[in-house]
């Protein structure tokens, strides 16, 4: 039976081609583990449904493909994004050196209110280690957001980051409504918007206020 | 070729081009590498990216093809990028609907969310001065103490109010139960993010009638407590899980969300356009991939439409045996549409004839686009089903239709309940069309047809080019509403064969020629204009007639001097005094805007109705009749509408057009 939610977050995890982006998600989503390397197409998202402080919150995930040439469509998808998950492969020097540019992407494609945080993934193979947890951490610090080491493979923080970023984000509702105070939404505005309207007839579409 | 750029290209080490994703999407293919999977890792960006000087900026503006510094570099080096492959184009078009299916449901709640706050902006009693805003209680020595809302700074009293931490300035601070709400759905909306509301989509209110209107129950306290009810219980869900099943239509338009990346949708379709090959079918693409991982899937036959949405009870939803490749939507699409399946109650679909033509129905249904089975995960469990039998039988030259039976329609009265009828037409409308209708089955969603309509002088040319269109009408002498419509292309009868299908109802879309195809044209005794409200203070029921649409011509000049009279009458007997509106003389569309207080309890408002007639007056012989209306719990549709708001909530006015009749009502 379809439960219906109370917030919807996006997210988007982004970083290099074979970092582990699709198995952190695979993990998160279905728990699971997959050892063959599937390059993702283009782009793809999963679904799962989280609860935190009683409410039910969605977060659709959006994984992207590493791969330079469908670069065009996976920016596409920076601006909708309310959480960006930057992943590298801790065992590969090269895609933490990259993860400068992939946060450049982000500040020229994605929205500025947008939360991020660093993974550096398959901190299981500690024998091919290149980066080491400091270099990631002082990079996260560089850049003001937080830092976690997980492993796809063996589960380890991947649920915390998800839901580290799940919270932020949700922290940051709550900031955003206070600093914008948008909803002017005074009873009495509004009643003249009400006595205008019609009502509507069974067939129309709907009707924005 | 491709080293020797990019060792050009290492001096302007970490630049990085602007891309403005909107203009690149225009064609994407354009800028996709073709790099291998290897090369990809081993030599990454930095030296990929750089920045153009001033002056091709300049000229790249003027130009308007966008910045993308790597389309110069292609047209230079006359390499062509490897465009997208078949299979790879519809993994991410199917990905990009499995989006927009989500889309819309996220749409849909957050029209639900929406709607809940209209609700309680429309309870609101008070004027937020002296009274409550909400409860409409007097503030003062007996009364509740009034606390200023942060946000709309309208007094509100404790019961109505809710006191808050507001999380910037560490200070409490109270707000009135709308501002609450108001705050509570720009953070669930996502509008915090957007910075203004995502678009939505309301949910029809109509089917709400059967379950919240219980007229017996209703009095003047009825709307406070019914406030107060609402806003108790804070979180929605429980609420939007019951409108999730009663919502029978789900509206098709295509809204995508202004930051959601819908514009995507354009990239797969130009790749698809820049692309001179032929595209593969989507089931060959399909069950490439499938094989490629061992675990390709016996449904992919049903995957052209992987246009629903997924999801399960568990918190671990969709996609649970996927990784991220061509399969899983399949996957998805299998075992959760299952569950769409059932709700829709569709299952019996073309069984009852013969055995041999079974077969026969089964083989088209399977490449059929009309085809029950297909057509039921598209349109959702709107408007209902409509199960029938065609025949074409060309020696005869005639097309026989056997209407079984009708599931789920939309009701219309007050008890949830329509009179429906069937009116049948082959359209487009040829030299030989007449339409044709069934008897009306009173009192029931579910109505039993089981008659036989049969078109004569069908030939085989217009059984290619025409299709039938069935319209599920409400029978009411004041016009009727549309229950729904299904089409069915007859060029997909086989001569002699008995086609069995079940067919899911749509909206039906008024098309031009409405009155002309379907005798259906808006009211062809005029229209009126008229607004209800029930005045508290006065114990009066107001009725505003603002004015009428076209009414008939009775007077030689070619016009009419229509007023309006109106009186409430009661179902036990006895009525008001009559009331008149001035005479608009000469005029078919006169503007009254003349209101009436007629006298009445808010109670027995469920018992009486209020009868509207137009005449035309004629000096010194008796007056014309022009057509009438009759407002009350026993009209349909949006005229019950128009009285149950009026009764739901008073102190409110209630605008409504309907068209006139041309019975007139006995007193």
């Amino acid at each position: 039976m379809t439960k219906t939610y109370d917030y919807l977050f996006k997210l988007l995890l982004i970083g290099d081609s074979g970092v582990g982006k699709t198995s952190v998600l695979f993990r998160f989503s279905e728990d699971a583990f997959n050892t063959t390397f599937i390059s993702t197409i283009g782009i793809d998202f999963k679904i799962r449904t989280i609860e935190m402080d009683g409410k039910r919150i969605k977060l659709q995930i959006w994984d992207t493909a590493g791969q330079e040439r469908f670069r065009t469509i996976t920016t596409a998808y920076y601006r909708g994004a309310m959480g960006i998950i930057l992943v590298y492969d801790v065992t590969d020097a090269k895609t933490f050196e990259n993860i400068k540019n992939w946060i450049r992407n982000i500040e020229e494609n994605a929205s500025a209110d947008v939360e991020k945080i660093l993974l550096g993934n398959k901190c299981e193979l500690e024998d091919r280690r290149q980066v080491t947890k400091e270099r990631g951490e002082r990079l996260a610090v560089e850049h003001g957001i937080k830092f976690l080491e997980t492993s796809a493979k063996t589960g380890a923080n991947v649920e915390e980051a998800f839901l580290t970023l799940a919270r932020d984000i949700k922290t940051k509702t709550e900031k955003k409504l206070e600093a914008s105070n948008p909803p002017k939404g005074g009873a009495i505005q509004l009643k003249s918007v009400e006595q205008n309207r019609k009502p509507s007839s069974w067939f129309s579409k709907c009707s924005l206020l | 070729m491709e080293d020797e750029v990019k060792n050009n290209r290492t001096r302007s080490k970490g630049l990085y081009p602007i891309i403005i994703p909107d203009i690149c999407n225009q064609s994407p293919v354009a800028y996709s590498r073709s790099k291998s999977l290897s090369d990809e890792r081993t030599h990454h960006p930095p030296s990929n990216w750089v920045c153009p000087n001033d002056r091709q900026l300049m000229l790249r503006a003027k130009l308007r093809i966008g910045w993308c510094v790597k389309a110069e570099l292609y047209e230079k080096y006359g390499c062509k990028p490897k465009p997208l492959s078949d299979s790879e184009q519809e993994a991410i078009s199917s990905v990009i609907k499995r989006a927009e299916a989500l889309e819309k449901q996220e749409q849909e709640r957050i029209g639900r969310l929406v709607e809940r706050l209209d609700n309680m902006k429309r309870h609101t009693l008070g004027s937020g001065t002296k009274q409550c805003i909400l409860c409409g209680d007097k503030f003062g020595f007996l009364g509740s103490s009034a606390m200023i809302c942060y946000d709309c700074k309208k007094s509100v009293c404790t019961k109505c109010g809710i006191e808050t931490t507001s999380p910037k300035q560490k200070e409490l601070i109270w707000l009135c139960k709308i501002c609450a709400e108001t705050r509570e759905m720009w953070k669930k909306s996502g509008a915090w993010f957007y910075k203004s509301m995502p678009k939505y989509v309301i949910p029809p209110k109509t089917d709400k009638y059967p379950n919240n209107y219980r007229l017996s129950e209703r009095d003047p306290l009825w709307n406070k407590s019914q406030a107060h009810d609402r806003n108790d219980d804070d979180s929605s869900s429980e609420d939007d899980w019951k409108m999730t099943v009663s919502t029978p239509s789900r509206y098709k338009s295509n809204i995508i969300s202004p930051t959601s990346p819908g514009s995507v949708k354009s990239i797969s379709a130009n790749s698809n356009n820049a692309l001179s090959s032929s595209p593969k079918s989507v089931k060959t693409g399909i069950s490439e991939t499938g094989s490629n991982l061992g675990k390709s899937k016996t449904h992919c036959d049903r995957t052209s439409q992987p246009d629903e949405l997924f999801e399960t009870g568990s918190n671990r939803t969709l996609s649970s045996e996927s990784f991220g490749i061509v399969p899983q939507i399949y996957v998805n699409y299998e075992t959760n549409g299952l569950s769409h399946y059932e709700f829709n109650d569709t299952d019996k679909v073309s069984v009852s004839s013969g055995p041999t033509t079974v077969s026969k129905i089964n083989e088209d249904a399977a490449d059929d686009e009309v085809s029950p089975v297909d057509l039921n995960p598209k349109t959702g469990h709107c408007m209902g089903t409509i199960t029938l039998s065609i025949q074409y039988d060309p020696d005869a030259n005639s097309l026989h239709i056997f209407l079984h039976s009708s599931k789920g329609l939309k009701g219309t009265d007050v008890n949830g309940l329509s009179d429906p009828f069937c009116k049948l037409n082959l359209l487009p409308v040829g030299a030989k069309s007449y339409r044709l209708r069934t008897r009306t089955v009173p009192k029931t969603t579910d109505p039993e047809f089981n008659e036989t309509l049969t078109f004569y002088g069908i030939t085989d040319n217009d059984i290619l080019t025409q299709s039938l269109h069935i319209l599920i009408l409400d029978d009411d002498k004041y016009g009727h509403d549309f229950l729904g419509e299904a089409k069915f292309p007859l060029n997909k009868l086989k001569p002699r064969i008995t086609r069995d299908l079940c067919l899911t109802l749509e909206k039906h879309i008024p098309g031009d020629l409405e009155d002309e195809v379907w005798g259906e044209g808006c009211g062809s005794n005029g229209q009126i204009v008229l607004s209800l409200s029930y005045s508290t203070r006065k114990r009066a029921l107001i009725v505003g007639i603002i004015k009428c649409i076209n009414l008939l011509p009775m007077d030689s000049n070619g016009f009419s001097d229509p007023f309006v009279k109106l009186w409430l009458k009661s179902s036990t007997g006895g009525s008001s005094p009559k009331y008149k509106t001035s005479i608009q003389w000469k005029n078919l569309n006169p503007v009254y805007n003349e209101e009436f207080a007629i006298n009445t309890k808010l109670t027995d408002l469920s018992q009486k109705s209020l009868i509207i007639t137009v005449w035309d007056k004629d000096p010194g012989r008796s007056n014309d009749y022009l057509g009438c209306l009759e407002l009350g719990v026993f009209s349909k549709g949006d005229r019950l509408r128009q009285w149950l708001d009026m009764m739901k909530y008073p102190d409110r006015r209630h605008e409504g057009t309907h068209n006139l009749s041309e019975d007139p009502i006995k007193n």
